[in-house]
């Protein structure tokens, strides 16, 4: 019985904590600038995250490493230096990213300018990490996020062209604005698959004490949870197609997302969309602190834990609390929100094959993973994946702001 | 080391990557792009009017998009003031870029004060103006893929 | 045959944890001492900055030196476990007959603890 509500609660933790300002915002770009051609990106994305997820709990249970902590002791400390700032530094452009989105979403219920609500919601976001546990962190907020429905709910009433989303989910060649189609495509890839979200999955997996017992419940959790999760993504993209391409609006900011649902939801359309834009993005500020400070603890050696009291783990605990109120800078200096999302989602695409080669190789490591391996399916479709998104990254990014 | 290999290529696609995104910030947008943009912006103000005079959203909210939008042509039109004279549709697109703007700023203004009525006035002819605009941005666009085969 | 270690990959970088089996650090260094006719023995593991420093090149021993110079007489130490205090080398850690809570590698988290962390309701 009570595996069986572990199961349900990691599903529901999986679905509604999936949505962020991150995966909204660039499947709504992609929807309102190519319709539904851009599906592939969304079912690509979901699907490399979905096997990362798995590998990550996968040898937490088995090893009882982290990722960051076997990568340290795998590749020792010169090389894992590399990957852990690599990832801390993109980590960090992605959770200002997201406190923007939280108070993009403030302003439109408000009038309140950004400048003045990112100190509040740091602050809050802080109170959560300092006074909360783990799981409140990771499933608190992802049951809040359950509110991220409403784009399924709004693209089934829009009655799309079913057969021209399930087209889109083959990758085909753009019609027209190649360079804008691929720096899309690679920003909905980054967008998916970011490395705290695997980094903060493993750590989590220790905190919960997991052993090999938990591995069918980290396949559902993982596997089958993300890809609802990416379902509900792939839905923001149908939705922008649906809405937007019609009426000829690109989304070059964030209102343009929280229009979406207003025609066929009315008030409930804009209210439940500003909610998702507060709620998903506020929950992914306090996993993104957390796995950060995750990352400095597990590679110096401190004392960490998020079930403990700050005290325990001083340096664990005063790491995110500095990380979350410098999050507030870019956003109190001017940055736009929008802008600053596009630019981490990319650089976390092009960041990839740091954090990801040297985890595959470790879920190819006996001394680690015992008889629990990857196969060789999931290592091909995570390094080819991983591969394809570092290459667009290097392609699409010249070509998008030169002319392409 | 291969892993060595793959952290310093990655460094240097970082690099390049960040290098890129920050020079992206200057230089006058392709005519077509532009007008693409303008009939976008005028067409999700002409959107959040309808929606609010549906109740559909709030009058803040309303302001605040038509601000967003107001401001967002302004740099538009600064960028756009740096294009040649010569530059295939310019002088349409610079018009039609001064009349939204306008619209905007007036519907910005009907916003404030709670006026349905002129909103629901000045929405319609918004809606013409974008897709004007729209139309010649996709106009220019083929004609722009077509001089490069 | 006897069962064998391999320093590298057993002991170097792997969690430290104290007698109390909370975490101390990570080997950050190991030590051999050199002695004159007989075969080299490891002697220490050392937890701290420093020996990280000097794993990371020329720019790594160079700051590594002007911490040196500058810092404290504390910093200027790197934290040592005697290779006699280890009690076990598990796969994920290496246990050490130490107390973790009072030992010198554990000075800035007591002292972030005491006197920041509390001070905001940790």
């Amino acid at each position: 019985m009570k595996r069986i509500l572990e199961v349900a609660l990691g599903l529901v933790t999986s679905i509604g904590g999936f949505l962020e300002i991150g995966s909204i915002t660039t499947a709504a770009q992609g929807g309102a600038a190519f319709t539904f051609q851009l599906g592939w990106a969304v079912a690509l994305g979901t699907i490399c995250l979905a096997l990362l997820l798995e590998m990550s709990g996968r040898l937490a249970a088995i090893s009882k490493h982290t990722i960051v902590d076997a990568i340290r002791e795998r590749f020792g400390f010169p090389f894992s230096l590399f990957p852990s700032v690599i990832v801390l530094v993109v980590s960090f452009l992605v959770m200002a990213s997201e406190l923007g989105g939280v108070a993009l979403a403030l302003q439109f219920v408000t009038g309140i300018g950004i400048r003045w609500w990112a100190l509040p919601i740091a602050a809050v976001a802080w109170l959560l990490l300092w006074k909360g546990t783990f799981g409140m962190v990771e499933q608190g907020v992802s049951l809040l996020g359950l509110v991220t429905l409403v784009f399924l709910v709004g693209a089934i009433k829009l009655h799309p062209d079913w057969g021209a989303v399930a087209h889109g989910l083959v990758p085909t060649m753009p019609s027209h604005e190649p360079a804008h189609y691929w720096f899309i495509a690679v920003s909905i890839l980054g967008a998916s698959i970011t490395p705290y979200l695997f980094i903060f999955y493993s750590s989590g997996a220790i905190e919960d004490k997991w052993d090999s017992s938990y591995l069918p419940i980290n396949r559902i959790t993982a596997g089958v949870g993300t890809l609802f999760g990416g379902a509900l993504s792939l839905m923001v993209l149908v939705v922008a197609g649906s809405v937007l391409v019609p009426r000829g609006i690109q989304v070059d900011s964030v209102e343009q997302v929280a229009l979406l649902l207003t025609h066929v939801l009315g008030r409930w359309g804009f209210i439940l969309v500003v909610a998702s834009l507060a709620i998903g993005p506020f929950g992914a500020v306090a996993e993104i602190a957390l796995a950060s400070a995750y990352i400095a603890a597990e590679e110096l050696g401190w004392n960490w834990s998020e079930d403990v009291a700050p005290r325990d783990a001083a340096r664990f605990s005063m790491f995110y609390t500095v990380l979350v109120f410098l999050s507030v800078l870019p956003i109190v200096l001017g940055l736009d929100p929008l802008k600053l999302t596009m630019i981490s989602m990319v650089l976390t695409a092009a960041s990839l094959p740091v954090s990801v080669v040297p985890f595959l190789l470790l879920m190819n490591d006996e001394r680690y993973v015992k008889e629990h391996k990857n196969g060789w399916i999931g290592n091909t479709a995570v390094a080819l994946i991983v591969l394809m998104s570092c290459v667009l990254a290097v392609v699409s990014i010249p070509l998008q702001f030169m002319g392409g | 080391m291969p892993a060595a290999c793959v952290a310093r290529a990655c460094g240097a696609t970082i690099s390049l990557a960040t290098a890129c995104l920050v020079t992206a910030c200057g230089g006058p947008p392709a005519p077509s792009e532009a007008a693409q943009t303008v009939g976008s912006w005028g067409a999700t103000a002409q959107f959040v009017t309808e929606r609010w005079n549906q109740s559909a959203v709030s009058r803040k909210f309303t302001v605040v998009t038509l601000r967003r939008a107001g401001s967002e042509l302004e740099a538009l039109a600064k960028k756009v003031a740096q294009l040649p004279d010569t530059a295939n549709g310019r002088a349409t697109l610079v018009a039609g870029l001064r009349e939204i703007r306008a619209e905007i700023a007036a519907l910005d203004t009907a916003a404030v004060h709670d006026d349905h009525a002129t909103a629901a006035r000045i929405a319609p002819k918004l809606a013409i103006a974008a897709a004007q605009m729209d139309t010649l941005g996709q106009r220019l666009q083929s004609q722009q893929q077509a001089q490069s085969k | 045959m006897s069962e064998q270690l391999h320093l590298i990959h057993d002991v170097l970088d792997k969690m430290v944890l104290g007698r109390d089996k909370h975490r101390l650090g990570r080997v950050d260094n190991l030590v051999l001492e050199i002695r004159p006719d007989e075969p080299p023995r490891v002697v220490y593991m050392e937890m701290s900055g420093a020996a990280l420093l000097n794993r990371l090149g020329r720019i790594g021993r160079a700051i590594a030196r002007w911490i040196a110079s500058h810092g404290r007489e504390a910093t200027r130490l790197p934290f040592r476990v005697a290779w006699d205090l280890v009690r076990q080398i598990e796969p994920a850690s290496v246990v050490v007959d130490v107390d973790a809570e009072s030992s010198r590698t554990m000075a800035w988290e007591r002292w972030l603890a005491a006197h920041v962390v509390s001070r905001l309701g940790g």
